[in-house]
């Protein structure tokens, strides 16, 4: 007696072809990067380092303002610990504001059609290359590490103005890694990061207190806590 | 005063959303966005996204006068389920709630 099949074979064959071609025609790429920061001080070099997760996609543009590629990171920024001290702040942090492109614009700084770049970054895996000065992520440092406010932006050129003699930055690498992404080590240091968003904006009256002073007309900008970690 | 040109997945790169008293394009100058508030993780998750404009010279907007806040919001410009991470947001978070 045959035994009957049914069609299940022919519609999953179907669509695992329909789903490969469209794969194919809106890819999808992804890699973890490794950035490392390192810092000369009068006690020798000392490297902080995350890795983070980056995804693009390209989309399907079936409505007007969609748009043609889509990026997303989760991770969180590489902790420098410089130690304790009574006279410096302990902790640099590289943000991870601008991690979403930082590989495209280390790895693949060429203008052109975007799918080649992308694809040149997913496949440099063990690729080390120094990180372009212009594309050097955001160095902030804290006043108190327990509190949200009085976070300042540090000189890559200078680390001596926020750390004192002897401290400079030797290096910002990046890293094409098959590493895992780097957890709770921000937490960590930065409590602050689990608080309800009540508790963080009553430090502020009602606003982000994350205001890091700057050149602009008002004299200061917003950080996103998502700077520090993007866990979605 | 486009919102799907500023903050996250931007169709434009380059164009500033800080809100930090810069007189941009057409003199406008921003003074609210998501982070103002710690809102830009949820939002985004959401597939949502706002910025608010105020006009420091309304002579140079068709229709604005001097002083005039503009609240803009992005519609539908998330569809598309095969994205991983936020995969169709704006169908789940928008017309779907819209709806029920």
């Amino acid at each position: 007696m045959k035994k009957k099949i049914g069609c299940l074979p022919v519609v999953l064959f179907i669509s695992l072809i329909s789903f490969g071609l469209f794969k194919f025609q809106y890819p999808t790429y992804d890699w973890h990067q490794k950035l490392t920061v390192t810092v000369d001080t009068p006690d020798g070099e000392i490297a902080g380092s995350s890795v983070v997760f980056v995804e693009w996609d390209t989309i399907i543009k079936i409505l007007p303002d969609a748009k043609g590629i889509s990026g997303t990171v989760r991770g969180e920024a590489a902790v420098v610990d410089l130690g304790e001290s009574e006279t410096r702040p302990r902790y640099m942090f590289a943000l991870i504001r601008n991690a979403k492109a930082i590989a495209l614009d280390t790895f693949s700084p060429e203008v052109g059609p975007w799918h080649p770049r992308v694809s040149k970054v997913e496949d440099s895996e063990g690729v080390v290359l120094p990180v372009p000065r212009k594309f050097y992520p955001l160095l902030v440092t804290f006043n108190d590490i327990n509190k949200p406010v009085g976070v300042k932006a540090v000189n890559p050129n200078d680390l001596a103005a926020t750390f004192g003699e002897g401290y400079s930055l030797k290096s910002i690498t990046l890293e094409i890694t098959d590493e895992p992404v780097t957890e709770g080590e921000v937490k960590k240091v930065l409590r602050w990061l689990d608080w309800s968003r009540e508790k963080f904006l009553n430090y502020s009256n009602g606003t982000n207190p994350l205001m890091m002073a700057d050149s602009s007309p008002r004299g200061y900008r917003f950080l996103r806590r998502t700077s520090f970690l993007k866990e979605k | 005063m486009d919102a799907y040109n500023r903050g996250y997945n931007a169709g434009i790169s380059g164009l500033s959303e800080a809100s930090d008293g810069s007189i941009g394009i057409s003199g406008i100058k921003v003074v609210a966005n998501l982070e103002s508030f710690d809102l830009d993780e949820e939002a985004e998750a959401a597939g949502f996204y706002a910025i608010a404009y105020n006009a420091t010279d309304g002579s140079q907007i068709d229709g604005f006068n001097t002083g005039d806040v503009v609240i803009s919001y992005r519609g539908t410009d998330n569809p598309d389920p095969f994205t991983i991470a936020d995969g169709a947001s704006d169908l789940w978070n928008g017309w779907i709630s819209g709806v029920c």
